[in-house]
């Protein structure tokens, strides 16, 4: 039941995924990033509504919202997406690292 | 709330608060967009109400431009057929320009109640059409998010003024 919901949640967010470009065809340049950020924000919450996320997660995904619901401009969710991608390159540093084992064996 | 206070306080609302919509407010803003001002009084216009979760949700899939989860939608749609059968040729054009107008009586109705909407263009026009079923000469243009608001958002900033109003010809400055 638990995955059937989960499915329905991604078959819906593969929808909008097609939707959003084809449309973007036809709509201004700064939606393509904007709609970029608004998939990573309606992944987190099916992440989140499926017990999958995690606190750096839901952090993430609070700023996100701001900016998703906000009026500001193409500059100021530049450097927003520039600011989450550095915080997510320090995450994926520490989830990621290699430990002095692996080094050894590689 | 006065129509002046309305016409200038309104904003458009894309985060909506996990309530329900009350029905009395819903049916009054489609009563709004039923009064609208309709050139010739063609009326070749159409809205479907979506409140129902589950097909809000598939909604959205197909509209990129709601955002938020909202309590109901109205596809403003098109009746092609009606405007070129009572309209004549220039039947189709005044429709058009009727449905912006519905638009804007059902944004007024909707935050006169202190409800927040938002008109979306971002959707899959195609198959908008066909998840709601609509016959071959309606087609969807607008769809409006509605709810309880969320949000209340800022301005994002007007033109001014004497960039968009002249005086008796184009580039003419207007003074009051």
């Amino acid at each position: 039941m638990k995955n059937k919901i989960l499915q329905q949640d991604l078959f819906l967010l593969v929808g909008y995924l097609l939707t959003s470009a084809h449309g973007l065809y036809d709509e201004p340049a700064g939606y393509g990033p904007f709609r970029l950020m608004d998939t990573a924000g309606r992944l987190l919450e099916i992440m989140q509504d499926h017990d999958l996320s995690d606190p750096f997660l839901v952090e993430i995904q609070k700023e996100i919202a701001t900016q998703r619901f906000g009026t500001g401009s193409d500059e100021r969710l530049k450097a927003v997406l520039d600011q989450l991608s550095l915080r997510y390159a320090e995450q994926l540093q520490e989830r990621f690292q290699i430990t002095e084992e692996q080094e050894r064996e590689t | 709330m006065e129509t002046l206070d309305a016409i200038f306080s309104r904003r458009s609302v894309r985060e909506f608060a996990d309530e329900p919509l009350e029905a009395e407010k819903l049916g009054l803003v489609l009563q709004a967009a039923a009064a609208s001002p309709s050139g010739g009084n063609l009326q070749a216009w159409g809205f479907v109400v979506i409140r129902d979760a589950s097909r809000l949700a598939a909604l959205r899939s197909l509209a990129p431009g709601v955002i938020g989860r909202p309590a109901a939608a109205v596809v403003i749609c098109l009746d092609s057929g009606r405007a070129n059968r009572i309209g004549g040729a220039g039947g189709e054009r005044w429709a058009w320009l009727d449905l912006g107008l519905a638009t804007e009586n059902m944004l007024l109705a909707a935050h006169a109640q202190g409800l927040g909407a938002c008109p979306v263009g971002s959707f899959h026009r195609e198959a908008m059409a066909k998840f709601l079923e609509l016959p071959q000469d309606v087609q969807p243009v607008l769809l409006l998010a509605l709810g309880v608001p969320k949000q209340k958002p800022e301005s994002p900033g007007r033109r001014s003024i004497s960039e968009v109003i002249f005086s008796g010809a184009w580039g003419v400055p207007y003074e009051e």
